[in-house]
């Protein structure tokens, strides 16, 4: 390194800061190019969207279509939340070992198609389906009651489809958490649950609004599993959506229901960090 | 810091920028001009003519029409597949390559030969084209996509039903026995099969083909008791197949489809066509205006259409023939002698009217 003559430290120093920029060019081409290109390109492409807007807002189907994407949404979002975050707690208090095979066993599911996974909650909740026989068989119904085809069906291959990106959106949160302060609760008296409320849950909120996002980001824009388990009669936005594209080939009021899709999914994780922010 | 966040979004601008003028210059896909004359070719050398179908049974297609056809007339034949709306899209932007024969539901068809997409036939140049059932020429040309479409097979609403759990099934009125509640499914009215089955209720309820108000006001009756609406005949079967439901309105071809089913369930799903009538469509083959071959889109149009070719076709359970000549024994599924008792064809202008109203009542008043 001292036989480096000054000039040439002087362009390594220049070089220094001006690579990282080449590296991360190719990034910012990829997405402005393909993610903020092509939505400049949408209107383009479609022009004026604003006649479309009010006729899709206006439809009765788009608005029952809207308000169900967004209960659907927010219900998997509240109980993935139930669900995950005493998960996530229980794991981070397992070794090294133990957690990575949970972390394993709990992603294992994400990797089987959404199709493949909708088949089998068809076959559990269907008329002769798991459930049913087993509600039949104990007495506890005398017909069997209809569970697919309706939102809950719907609800419950969500929720299964999105509780692992909740579980490691809150985990990675959680490890983040230096081991020390948890212990340090701990010595000072506090009980389990305790160190839960008001030590892991306060400092793990960015990633529970992270996993919030993703888990309404992807209710809102599934579309295999609400078809399978809901039916066509249970329209969510994505199922109205693929109507405009495939079947009616009309690419503008696609566009303008991809639009409500993104503002909305932007609105609910802007509105969840703010309630954070306060907290 | 700050040169360096003003570097990225000045690159970042001027990317969206450049982005932006590419797409505005981007030049649109022009139709190509249309070959008035058939380049000669060198005999030898295979011509190639494109042909766009939706792909299914193709390696059966292959075998039957193509093969032979290619040998004929010393022809390589390339295929564009793809599911209806997704070919129409690309007939309308004149995507390459250009087929020379496209296939098309009859209602698609109409709506491309509306923009003026299609050559007007020369039906004198399909010389098989006499050959077809009469009611079907009949109804064809209560339409005007019949100067610019020639069907290749016929679609008509059926009712396949559970014949071990239910009595005969005899007209589409017996969806509303009580002992079916709960056991329906619908297609979906954004399927071909949909608005036919709208159709079909509406003349059992004292409505008609345009006249679906009487069909909707029964539909509504039977709301409580339909499962679900299906969208594929993959749905349809399945929902057999899981003892979902035991009665569902669906078109022909689907019978093929069920069949695995049937097997699996020894042979219990029956078809039967309703006593008010065959509510048909027909699938129809084209020729693009600026294809490229057409007197070779004729002559593959006319193969289609010959006896040996429809014959086959209907046996190996690919298409329903529709030359009258092509006489398929009467238990087979695809025999359509059936459906000239009592044919009811609603023609595309129908739809071209008063779908987008049809789907909304339906959205509204069934499907929600």
């Amino acid at each position: 390194m001292t036989s480096y003559k000054p000039i040439k430290l002087f362009l390594f120093r220049k070089l220094r800061e001006i690579l990282p920029l080449f590296l991360i060019i190719p990034s910012i081409i990829f997405l402005t190019v393909f993610i903020v290109g092509s939505l400049v390109s949408l209107f383009f492409y479609v022009g004026d969207i604003s006649r479309a807007f009010v006729k899709i807002v206006s439809r009765v189907d788009f608005q029952v279509a809207y308000l169900r994407t967004l209960r659907i949404a927010l219900i998997v979002a509240l109980i993935t939340t139930v669900l995950a975050y005493p998960v996530a707690f229980y794991v981070l208090h397992m070794n090294y070992r133990a957690r990575q095979i949970m972390k394993a066993l709990i992603w294992l599911p994400v990797m089987i198609n959404p199709i493949v996974r909708g088949y089998g909650w068809m076959i559990i909740l269907g008329r002769h389906g798991l459930v049913n026989s087993l509600l039949l068989t104990l007495g506890i119904i005398k017909e069997p009651i209809k569970l697919l085809y309706t939102e809950v069906a719907m609800i419950f291959g969500l929720t299964e489809l999105f509780f692992p990106f909740m579980f490691i959106s809150l985990l990675s949160a959680m490890e983040n958490i230096s081991d020390e302060t948890i212990m340090a609760a701990y010595s000072l008296g506090a009980n389990t649950f305790k160190v839960f409320k008001d030590v892991v849950m306060p400092l793990s909120i960015k990633g529970y609004v992270f996993g919030v996002t993703i888990v309404v980001t992807g209710c809102s824009t599934a579309y295999t599993t609400p078809t399978l388990l809901g039916g066509p009669q249970n329209a969510t936005l994505s199922m109205l959506l693929a109507d405009y594209v495939a079947i009616f080939l009309d690419w503008r009021s696609a566009c303008v229901i991809a639009l409500i899709i993104l503002a909305t999914v932007l609105i609910v994780s802007e509105v969840a960090s703010i309630i954070v922010k306060k907290r | 810091m700050q040169t360096k966040l003003v570097t990225i979004i000045a690159v970042i601008v001027i990317i969206v920028i450049i982005g932006a003028v590419a797409f505005i210059l981007y030049p649109k896909p022009t139709p190509t001009t249309p070959t008035t004359s058939p380049t000669p070719t060198p005999t030898g050398a295979p011509r190639t003519l494109v042909i766009s179908h939706w792909g299914f049974a193709w390696s059966k297609i292959k075998k039957i029409v193509i093969e032979p056809f290619e040998k004929k007339y010393n022809v390589k034949v390339e295929l564009v597949s793809g599911r209806t709306a997704e070919r129409y899209a690309k007939l309308v932007e004149g995507a390459e390559p250009i087929p020379d024969v496209i296939f098309l539901p009859d209602y698609y068809m109409y709506r491309a030969a509306k923009k003026g997409l299609l050559e007007e036939l020369d039906l004198s140049k399909i010389p098989n084209y006499n050959k077809l059932y009469k009611f079907i020429r009949d109804a064809l040309s209560q339409s005007e996509v019949s100067k610019y479409g020639v069907p290749h097979t016929i679609q008509d609403v059926l009712l396949f039903y559970r014949s071990d759990l239910h009595k005969p099934v005899t007209s589409v009125k017996d969806l509303w026995r009580p002992e079916f509640k709960g056991y329906i499914a619908l297609p979906g009215i954004t399927t071909t099969t949909g608005p036919l089955f709208l159709v079909l209720v509406s003349i059992a309820y004292g409505g008609s083909v345009d006249n679906v108000e009487p069909g909707l006001k029964a539909l509504e009756q039977l709301k409580d008791g339909i499962v679900t609406f299906y969208l594929r005949s993959a749905d349809l079967m399945s929902l057999f197949e899981r003892g979902e439901i035991h009665i569902a309105p669906g078109l022909r071809y689907q019978i093929g489809a069920l069949q695995g089913v049937n097997k699996t369930l020894g042979g219990v799903i029956r078809y039967v066509i309703p006593k008010e009538g065959s509510i048909f469509t027909l699938n129809l083959m084209a020729i693009p205006k600026n294809a490229k071959n057409k007197d070779l889109a004729y002559k593959l149009i006319d193969f289609w259409l010959s006896t040996e070719v429809q014959r086959k076709l209907g046996e190996a359970g690919v298409d329903a023939p529709i030359n009258a000549e092509a006489k398929l024994p009467p238990e087979h599924y695809y025999n359509i002698e059936g459906v000239t008792k009592n044919p009811i064809y609603v023609k595309p202008e129908i739809l071209a009217s008063k779908l987008e109203k049809w789907i909304d009542e339906w959205k509204a008043r069934i499907q929600a």
